[in-house]
């Protein structure tokens, strides 16, 4: 925790940490998460009684929704402009998914998009808030990195031997747009939406969820 | 904190993903390479079945190939069929196909007088005589006389044969001239001494200047007193032709059951696909997929006997072609269908379609 707080104290303005009109905060959130289409995979190298098997890339048909929680440490100058931090998140698959058939140097395999789980990493972004009594409006723009891992098995005859496949970090940048009510005076709670802008591809997913927000 | 883990957990357990281990995902959609396609007939004719299905214009479109596995030949060197008639029958099927634009070859078999495969050993005394050799080459002429070539189609070959094995494919070579292509059923060796039993007795290496087609039977995967399981396994298929390739050999096929197996209390027996299917709807049972993608069930039969039969179909035949891309197996490995007759019927139509 600790070179999270140094990276924060860096980035944040000397006004705001000076107190004057900057303060920081933290908000946590439970989100839905929709992926236009999955990202190419990567097979880890396996291995069977029968034969040794290459790492390989496999598509998987479709898009995935995932369900999952992020908390995001960030600043704000002047009670007007938002400067996201950092975050993390994690979250799984959520749904009814179909095995997606695939083959693994000549072996019949299979990913199940079932087990997927999406980790994410928010980098400083910016944005802008506006407040009406207790009702405030943010937007703010912020990019990150993304990493997909799943589960699958190979064929080895009658049996089959388990197959992690993962992404590489997938580059995304999201637009999002919050409505929020406070509820005391260092507490908010947030409803937001956060199209991506980019994730693997142009406009490739969004987020919806609701946010808990500690911070002025 | 462990509130914290346990609500994640708890999160985690009610919104998690779920979908079947295995399911019916459709083939409409597959593309295979498309490559050498050959079927093998179980006998010197067609029945009407055989005989329809291949004349369907999706067999025409991608079957290059019929072997008729005929004639065969005894201990003692005569080739079967004998009878004028029965001979001319087979010219007679040879043509028909040759007519429907096949190329026709005759698979070469080693049987007693009632029809049973003579074993290793009594191949190998066979081989080893050079007046048996010649009395066999002479009978097998006069039967391939009007197919495009023949096939050394053994089914067992002692491993003390192997010199002779490559001695009598060289004399079969001169002997067909240079109009008809000689070929070879080989066992699915991945390694040298071979893994299989007598899979030593065919020297590739010796027999490469005299056949231009090696087909490995990539079959029965699960046989002869393993656990059931399917009938080929793509990625050992891949394995073999890979090994074979390495020899610095011809052309190379690997084989593809229309078959399917019953496995009951350590014995095995060869089924079809409507066999296969009309036992599960007979005894009420569920058809799964295994991890291949090839058919199976569990069933129990009138006298209390377990059985587990696996078999294939067209989706588990299109989804092992999917899986063997050219960057995995080349374009000159051809795949030949073992056991026209016993196949799906939609088999022929999804490769077809997959082949486009």
């Amino acid at each position: 925790m600790r070179p999270l707080l140094v990276i924060a104290i860096l980035l944040v303005p000397a006004s705001a940490r000076a107190g004057h009109g900057g303060t920081l905060s933290w908000a946590f959130d439970a989100h839905a998460h929709w992926l236009r289409a999955w990202p190419n995979v990567r097979s880890e190298p396996a291995s069977s009684y029968l034969r040794e098997l290459p790492s390989r890339e496999h598509s998987i048909p479709g898009g995935a929704t995932f369900g999952g929680v992020q908390a995001i440490y960030g600043a704000v100058l002047d009670d007007r402009w938002v400067l996201p931090i950092l975050g993390v998140g994690v979250a799984t698959t959520v749904g009814r998914y179909g095995a997606a058939p695939t083959s693994v140097d000549g072996s019949i395999a299979q990913l199940h998009p079932w087990t997927g789980r999406y980790w994410t990493l928010l980098l400083p972004g910016f944005g802008l808030r506006a407040k009406d009594r207790r009702w405030m409006g943010q937007l703010v723009v912020r990019p990150g990195v993304a990493w997909l891992s799943l589960d699958g098995e190979i064929a080895v005859g009658g049996e089959t031997v388990e197959m992690n496949a993962s992404t590489k970090g997938l580059f995304f940048l999201r637009a999002e747009v919050e409505a929020c009510r406070r509820f005391d005076p260092e507490s908010r709670l947030c409803t937001f939406i956060a199209p991506s802008i980019w994730e693997h591809r142009f406009l490739g997913g969004a987020q919806v969820g609701l946010r808990w927000e500690m911070g002025p | 904190m462990r509130v914290c883990h346990a609500a994640i957990a708890a999160a985690s357990f009610l919104l998690a993903g779920c979908g079947p281990s295995r399911e019916d995902a459709p083939i409409d959609d597959v593309r295979v390479a498309k490559r050498r396609l050959s079927v093998i007939v179980e006998g010197c004719v067609v029945d009407p079945w055989q005989s329809a299905t291949l004349r369907s214009p999706a067999s025409r479109a991608v079957l290059a190939e019929v072997i008729l596995l005929c004639p065969a030949f005894r201990a003692d060197g005569l080739v079967t069929p004998i009878d004028p008639a029965a001979r001319s029958e087979v010219h007679g099927t040879v043509a028909a196909l040759r007519s429907l634009g096949y190329r026709v070859t005759l698979g070469l078999r080693a049987n007693d007088e009632r029809g049973v495969s003579l074993g290793g050993a009594e191949v190998a005394r066979s081989l080893a005589s050079a007046a048996t050799r010649t009395k066999i080459i002479d009978g097998l002429l006069a039967v391939g006389a009007s197919a495009d070539g023949v096939e050394l189609s053994l089914l067992f070959v002692a491993a003390s044969a192997r010199k002779d094995l490559a001695v009598f494919a060289s004399e079969l070579r001169s002997a067909l001239g240079s109009t008809k292509q000689l070929g070879v059923f080989a066992p699915p060796s991945v390694s040298e001494p071979s893994d299989l039993p007598d899979g030593d007795a065919y020297d590739l290496r010796a027999m490469r200047d005299s056949v231009s087609r090696v087909r490995l039977m990539t079959l029965d995967f699960s046989c002869c007193g393993a656990p059931p399981g399917p009938t080929i396994d793509p990625g050992w298929a891949v394995d073999a032709a890979r090994f074979a390739r390495s020899m610095v050999l011809p052309e190379i096929d690997v084989a593809y059951p229309l078959y399917g197996w019953d496995f009951s209390s350590g014995a095995e027996r060869p089924v079809t696909f409507f066999e296969a299917r009309g036992i599960a709807a007979w005894r009420g049972v569920p058809i799964e997929r295994g991890p291949t993608h090839a058919p199976h069930f569990r069933w129990t039969d009138t006298h209390g006997a377990a059985h587990d039969t696996w078999f294939d179909d067209a989706t588990s035949t299109v989804r092992a072609l999917e899986a063997w891309p050219r960057s995995v197996l080349p374009d000159d490995v051809g795949v030949v269908l073992y056991g026209l007759g016993a196949e799906d019927p939609a088999l022929f139509p999804a490769l077809q379609r997959a082949m486009r």
